[in-house]
């Protein structure tokens, strides 16, 4: 779940329970205040008609255009004992106009007369407006509220997103990042946080380059260091064994050495071409054609891989040619075709299509999908160690692409290894 | 979180409990000291009908009425802000000295029967049923 979704998740809850609350205590409130402004007509009104009815002066009309109504009538000692002197109460009463009961609010005052008498006023106003007035507040209080909510998500949504930008920046260049290339990020950010993260991930790209600088260093030095004493070591073999005295058993020994000197020779200059590929060493370009390049190789290997009775299909579908080392163009070209010889079986296929951008190469083989993580790592030569495999070449086809801006994908399909490169 | 709720609620039943407006009857004796005295020095022989506490959010006040229909007002601390006797005249010495001095030269004949004290200024309602103002320096500022 994405860092916004999660903030806004846990935000909508707490929000819906104070809004919730907001607005119940708002409608309390309201509906409180209401029946407040119709206590004080009422009171209004009862002093009016008290002080008017012990002055002796002409009482208003019960029933006027208002609606309001009251009464006097006397009260005992033992009802005026009881009563709490001021009453409201909410009752049913009958309107004349409506011809029917209504709902009203009723006030009792209990107040003295000179001679010492207890009288009772009681005044009512009805109050199905209120009724009415109430559930409109409540129904635009319920819209308001939760508009406000929709609004203060979006908000919070916009302003969480503008302020997490620097954060997505970073895990964008760290997708974006590989190896070998070193690129820093730009601290473009006011926020604390933000600039140590920068600083930080920084930091740990300089370090992660300097040690692979180091190690593709030595691997170079190493690798070039080899050569002479190897060289050195393979002419001694040769001349030792031009020696007449040697024994038959001797010289097949000898024999065995020199065959395994010449592989250590290969590997080491495998891997110093690939040194040399990984520091960029081949710098011309050319017009190299895909195709052109393709027939050439095919025609030597087929031939070198004969006796394995494999029939190779070439789907020239288009030509391709890019601008790139024609050297590496070759051996990238030549490895593909080798590692598909290589691993398949006797009277297997290879498919080849070249098109306009993309060429894959597509073999049968005994072997079953290989680990795509690993396939191009140095020396790996999956769950079998049987062919005369380096385990470099696909690590050479891996950085010939990579130096010359090319995409190589592994697929496993209709059993099937499927390498292509494409542009 | 339940601290918080804990709050949010005690908020909520302080909001609801909170009642906006009450009338309450009292007697006599419940009122403010100064008002007593008052009523004991411009009404001490009238019999009262009916006393009343006026509570509201932010205001407290006391409402007086005689069994003659007059009415005597006062605030919080028992200062007297109305007295209305509709149509008899109210105590004399109620009335500030300079306001009854204007009043006399202007309608000899007139008696006060309601006299509002505000903020500001007072407000005296004449027998002959005219209005005046007078500002805190009893001078008067309208007629009605």
């Amino acid at each position: 779940m994405k860092l916004t979704t999660h903030a806004i998740r846990s935000l909508i809850a707490p929000l819906i329970l104070i809004f919730a609350m907001w607005g119940t205590a708002f409608y309390i409130f309201l509906s409180d205040e209401l029946i407040d402004e119709i206590d004080d007509q009422l009171e209004l009104f009862s002093e009016q008609i008290i002080r008017q009815w012990l002055a002796g002066e002409v009482l208003p009309e019960s029933n006027n255009a208002s609606n309001n109504t009251y009464y006097i009538r006397p009260v005992s000692a033992e009802e005026e004992a009881v009563s709490k002197g001021i009453e409201y109460e909410f009752k049913n009463i009958y309107i004349p106009e409506h011809l029917e009961e209504e709902p009203a609010r009723v006030m009792h005052t209990l107040f003295h007369r000179e001679d010492g008498t207890c009288w009772q006023l009681t005044v009512m106003i009805p109050i199905y407006e209120r009724n009415e007035v109430i559930s409109t507040i409540l129904t635009f209080t319920s819209i308001l509220l939760i508009a406000m909510l929709l609004v203060v998500m979006a908000v919070f949504a916009w302003v969480f997103k503008r302020h997490t930008r620097p954060l997505y920046r970073v895990l964008h260049h760290l997708d974006n990042y590989t190896i070998g290339h070193k690129q820093l990020i730009e601290e473009d950010t006011t926020v604390t946080e933000f600039q140590h993260l920068c600083t930080t991930v920084n930091a740990y790209i300089e370090r992660i380059e300097e040690a692979y600088e180091h190690e593709r260093r030595f691997i170079g030095d190493a690798s070039h260091e080899l050569q002479t004493p190897l060289a050195i070591c393979q002419n001694r073999i040769e001349m030792m064994m031009e020696d007449d005295t040697l024994t038959e058993s001797q010289l097949t020994e000898l024999g065995k050495m020199q065959q395994t000197m010449s592989e250590l020779i290969r590997l080491n200059k495998t891997l110093l071409f690939l040194s040399k590929i990984e520091n960029s060493q081949f710098v011309e370009t050319t017009e190299v054609s895909i195709n052109a390049l393709l027939h050439r190789q095919t025609d030597i290997l087929a031939e070198v891989y004969e006796s394995k009775g494999i029939s190779l299909n070439i789907y020239d579908k288009a030509p391709w040619s890019i601008q790139a080392n024609e050297e590496l163009m070759s051996s990238l070209v030549s490895n593909l075709l080798r590692n598909a010889y290589l691993h398949n079986h006797p009277q297997g296929t290879i498919d080849i299509y070249i098109r306009e951008g993309a060429l894959s190469i597509a073999n049968t083989s005994t072997e079953e999908a290989i680990d795509p993580d690993r396939l191009f790592d140095r020396f790996y030569k999956g769950n079998h160690t049987r062919h005369q495999s380096s385990g470099l070449g696909l690590s050479i086809v891996k950085a010939i692409c990579d130096a010359s801006s090319l995409r190589i994908t592994y697929t496993f399909a209709q059993d099937k290894h499927i390498f292509t490169i494409s542009r | 979180m339940k601290k918080t709720m804990f709050i949010l609620a005690c908020a909520l039943a302080l909001a609801i409990g909170v009642k906006a407006d009450d009338y309450r009857p009292i007697t006599r004796e419940q009122l403010p000291e100064k008002a007593q005295t008052f009523l004991a020095t411009y009404f001490p022989n009238s019999k009262t009908s009916l006393i009343r506490k006026d509570i509201e959010i932010t205001e407290l006040s006391y409402d007086l009425i005689f069994v003659d229909g007059c009415k005597v007002e006062f605030d919080r601390k028992g200062n007297w802000t109305e007295v209305d006797c509709i149509t008899h005249p109210v105590p004399v010495g109620i009335v500030p000295e300079a306001i009854s001095k204007t009043i006399k030269a202007q309608y000899p004949e007139a008696t006060i029967t309601k006299i509002e004290r505000e903020h500001r200024h007072y407000e005296v309602k004449l027998s002959n049923r005219v209005e005046l103002t007078f500002n805190k320096s009893m001078q008067l500022i309208d007629i009605d």
